[in-house]
C-alpha cells in the first residue's frame, strides 16, 4: 500500500478510510484492496463497504462494536498485495442522435465536430474505480482534458437505460433508467446488470472499459440478442489497442 | 398460512426487512425499514426472528382484508389503525380473522407504522433480501408498493397469544441527535453551531432515500460539491449548493459529493424515520461516548418483557406500563447540569435510583432540581440545556425496573 489512511468517523455507525486526495489508479487499488480484506476479515457488526476513488466508507453496527475498537481493528488489517489481472470490456455504442440527446450540445461545447468526439471517447480505455449511483453504474475515467464538461446545470429526472455519459473526468454507463446529471452521448444495447446473476455484472474496480462504435443498425441487432439474456458486452484482449 | 389482500393500497406500502447488506460496492443499496426500533418490537410482539420482513406503511395506510386467519403485530406510528372499526393500538399484537378488514383513518402520532405478520412472508428475495428497492425496482412485491389486488401470504408462526410492549414503540421528538461531520472541516467555522441552534421543518418532498430540511442557513456562501465523490454514510445531512439540508436513509445513494457536515446518531434513525413533512426538528450536539451510550440503551430495551394484551392500560400512548414520564411542574428554564452549562446530571441509556436528580430547573431566579420518581434507565432526555420549557412539559422519560410504580397514569397494574 502506498501509505497508512486517515481513518474519519463518519458518525457513529460508519468510517471514512481516507488514502488520497487524487484520483489514480495505485491510490484507487489500495482503495478496493483494504475493501476486499475488510469483507474478508468479517469483523463482527460490520456490513456494508463503499469504494469510492480515494476512499473507503465502511458502516457497522454500533451495538455490536464500537467506532474506536473498530478504527484500532481497520488500521491493524492485513492487506493482500496481489493485484488481479486487470481486463477491459468492450461497451459497443450508439453516438448522438436518438441515442446520445445531449451529443450535438456536449460537441458544440467542447469545440469538437461530432466525428471527433466520438474519435475522442473510444480512443482511450477508461478505469473502473468504484460502482454506485445505481447497481452495476460503473463510474470510469479518467477523461483526457479535452473532453471534460461540468456536470448539466439540472439534473434528468430519467436516463434511458444503457446510456453511455460523461460528467467532469468520469464517463460511464447508466445500467437502469434513473435520474441523473452527466451528459448524455451514446447508448448501448448491452445489459450490463443481471440482478439473478452471480456474479451480477461483469467488470469490477481495477478493469477497464473501452466504447466502440456501432451504427443504427448493429444497435437494434445486438439489442435482440441482449433481449434474448446474451451478454452483449465482451471482454477483449489489450493487444487490440 | 395467513392470506391478506390489498383492497386500497394507501399513500405507499412496502415490503421491508433489515435491507440488502454486503452489496453496496456494487451500487445495490441497502435500503430496508426505516424505523429499526418500531419493526424489531412488531417482530417480537408477533413472535418472529426480529430480522423477518414485515409491511412498512407510511403516513395513509391501506386497507387490507384478511382472507386466511393469522397472528399480527402493529408497531411505531399511529395510523389510527381500525379491525372491523375497532382501535387497534401500536405495540399490540392480535389475532386476525378471516373476512376482517385492516383500514387507518389518518396519521395522528408519526409517520411509520409497521404490520408484521406471523411467520415468513411471501415476497422476492433479491440478494439476500426481501426489502422493496423502490430505485432498482427490484424486492418485495415486484419491486413496488403494494396495489390494488396485491395477495399477500405470510406462513404463520410461533405466536399463540396477544401480547403488548412495555415501552412506546413510537420514538417521537424534534430533537435529533448529532455528532460532527466526516467534512465538517470544509464549512466555515461556525457552520455546525448554526445547524445546533437553527430551526428547520421537514419538506414535503422528502422520502426514502432523503429528509429535507428547509429552514435557517447554515452559511452565508453556497457549499461547493467535491470534485471527487465518496461513500455517504446513512443518517448524514448534507449541505448541497441549494443550501437546503438533505439528511440521508438507507435507501440514498451510496456514493455522493455533497459535503457532510454532522452525522444523525444511529439511535436517533428511528426518530428520523417518524418525522412528518411540516414537521419542526432542532438538532443537539453530543459526543461519541454519548451516542453509543444511547444506542446500548435503545438494544437493552428490546429485551424489556412483553405484557399480555389485557393488562395494558387502555389510554395508550401517555400511558405505557414500564415507562414514567418526568415532567415541568411549572414553566422554567430547564438545565443538565447543576449549573448552566455544567456537565449533564444524566445520559440517555443512564442507571438512575429514585430521589436522584435529572436536571436542574431555574424559575425567576430559583433553582431546584428534578427528581426521579423510581429507579430505572433513562430512556429520553426531551430539552436541550438552558432550554425554556412549560408546565407539563415531558423532560425526562424513564423506564422503570418495576413497572407500575411511579407513574401516576398507570392505574391498571
Amino acid at each position: 500500500m502506498t501509505r497508512s489512511p486517515e481513518v474519519r468517523f463518519a458518525g457513529d455507525a460508519a468510517l471514512l478510510m481516507e488514502f488520497g486526495d487524487m484520483p489514480d489508479p495505485k491510490t484507487n487499488r489500495a482503495v478496493h484492496q483494504t475493501a476486499r480484506a475488510v469483507t474478508q476479515a468479517a469483523i463482527p457488526g460490520v456490513w456494508g463497504v463503499v469504494p469510492a476513488y480515494t476512499t473507503l466508507l465502511v458502516e457497522f453496527d454500533p451495538g455490536t462494536i464500537g467506532a474506536m475498537a473498530l478504527k484500532e481493528r481497520l488500521l491493524t488489517l492485513e492487506i493482500d498485495d496481489l493485484a488481479e489481472k486487470p481486463r477491459c470490456f468492450e461497451i459497443p455504442t450508439a453516438y448522438g442522435g436518438e441515442f446520445g440527446l445531449d451529443f450535438d450540445e456536449v460537441a458544440a461545447k467542447l469545440a469538437l465536430a461530432p466525428e471527433d468526439l466520438i474519435a475522442e471517447h473510444v480512443r482511450h480505455r477508461y478505469q473502473i474505480y468504484c460502482l454506485g449511483f445505481s447497481p452495476g453504474f460503473p463510474l470510469a475515467g479518467l477523461l483526457p482534458e479535452s473532453l471534460r464538461l461540468p456536470r448539466r446545470a439540472s439534473p434528468r429526472t430519467q436516463v434511458p437505460p444503457g446510456t453511455v455519459a460523461i460528467a467532469g473526468f468520469q464517463t460511464g454507463v447508466y445500467p437502469s433508467e434513473s435520474p441523473g446529471g452527466w451528459h448524455l452521448i451514446g447508448r448501448t444495447p448491452a445489459r450490463l446488470f443481471y440482478r439473478d446473476r452471480e456474479p451480477p455484472v461483469l467488470y469490477a474496480p481495477g478493469d477497464f472499459l473501452c466504447f466502440r462504435p456501432i451504427d443504427a443498425e448493429e444497435y437494434r441487432h445486438l439489442a435482440e440478442i441482449s433481449v434474448q439474456g446474451e451478454w452483449v458486452i465482451r471482454e477483449v484482449t489489450d493487444g487490440s489497442y | 398460512m395467513g392470506v391478506i389482500s390489498v383492497a386500497r393500497p394507501g399513500l405507499l406500502t412496502t415490503v421491508q426487512d433489515a435491507g440488502r447488506k454486503g452489496y453496496e460496492h456494487l451500487g445495490v443499496m441497502v435500503g430496508g425499514w426505516l424505523d429499526d426500533w418500531a419493526a424489531a418490537w412488531a417482530n417480537r410482539l408477533v413472535g418472529n426472528p426480529l430480522d423477518r420482513a414485515l409491511l412498512e406503511i407510511t403516513l395513509l395506510g391501506p386497507v387490507l382484508t384478511v382472507e386466511e386467519e393469522g397472528w399480527a403485530a402493529l408497531a411505531g406510528a399511529d395510523l389510527g389503525a381500525l379491525v372491523n372499526g375497532e382501535e387497534w393500538l401500536p405495540g399490540e399484537s392480535r389475532w386476525l380473522g378471516a373476512g376482517d378488514e385492516i383500514r387507518f383513518s389518518g396519521a395522528k402520532r408519526g409517520a411509520r407504522a409497521y404490520l408484521a405478520l406471523a411467520g415468513e412472508l411471501g415476497a422476492d428475495r433479491i440478494f439476500g433480501s426481501q426489502s422493496t428497492d423502490l430505485v432498482a425496482k427490484f424486492g418485495g412485491i415486484g419491486g413496488r408498493a403494494l396495489k390494488v389486488g396485491d395477495r399477500l401470504t405470510f406462513s404463520g408462526g410461533a405466536a399463540n397469544a396477544a401480547w403488548a410492549a412495555p415501552l412506546d414503540t413510537l420514538q417521537l421528538g424534534p430533537v435529533i441527535r448529532v455528532l460532527p461531520g466526516v467534512r465538517v472541516e470544509r464549512f466555515p467555522h461556525d457552520a455546525l453551531e448554526r445547524l445546533v441552534s437553527g430551526q428547520f421543518r421537514v419538506s414535503t418532498h422528502s422520502d426514502r432515500v432523503g429528509l429535507r430540511l428547509e429552514g435557517d442557513a447554515v452559511t452565508d456562501a453556497p457549499m461547493a460539491s467535491a470534485s471527487l465523490s465518496e461513500g455517504m454514510a446513512i443518517g448524514a445531512i448534507e449541505v448541497p449548493p441549494s443550501g437546503e439540508l438533505l439528511v440521508l436513509m438507507k435507501s440514498r445513494g451510496s456514493i455522493g459529493g455533497y459535503p457532510t457536515l454532522a452525522h444523525v446518531i444511529r439511535a436517533d434513525w428511528p426518530r428520523l424515520a417518524q418525522l412528518k413533512p411540516g414537521e419542526r426538528v432542532q438538532f443537539q450536539l453530543v459526543d461519541l461516548a454519548e451516542a453509543e451510550r444511547a444506542m446500548a440503551a435503545e438494544r437493552s430495551m428490546l429485551s424489556l418483557p412483553l405484557y399480555p394484551a389485557d393488562r395494558r392500560p387502555p389510554s395508550g400512548s401517555s400511558a405505557i406500563p414500564g415507562t414514567v414520564w418526568v415532567q415541568s411542574p411549572s414553566w422554567a428554564l430547564a438545565y443538565r447540569g447543576t449549573h448552566p452549562g455544567d456537565h449533564p446530571l444524566v445520559h440517555v441509556g443512564d442507571r438512575v435510583t429514585e430521589g436522584q436528580s435529572l436536571a436542574v430547573l431555574e424559575v425567576m431566579k430559583t433553582f431546584s432540581d428534578l427528581l426521579s420518581p423510581g429507579s430505572g434507565t433513562v430512556l429520553e432526555i426531551r430539552f436541550t440545556d438552558g432550554q425554556e420549557v412549560q408546565e407539563g412539559a415531558a423532560l425526562v422519560v424513564i423506564a422503570l425496573d418495576q413497572p407500575g410504580k411511579g407513574n401516576k397514569d398507570d392505574t391498571e397494574n
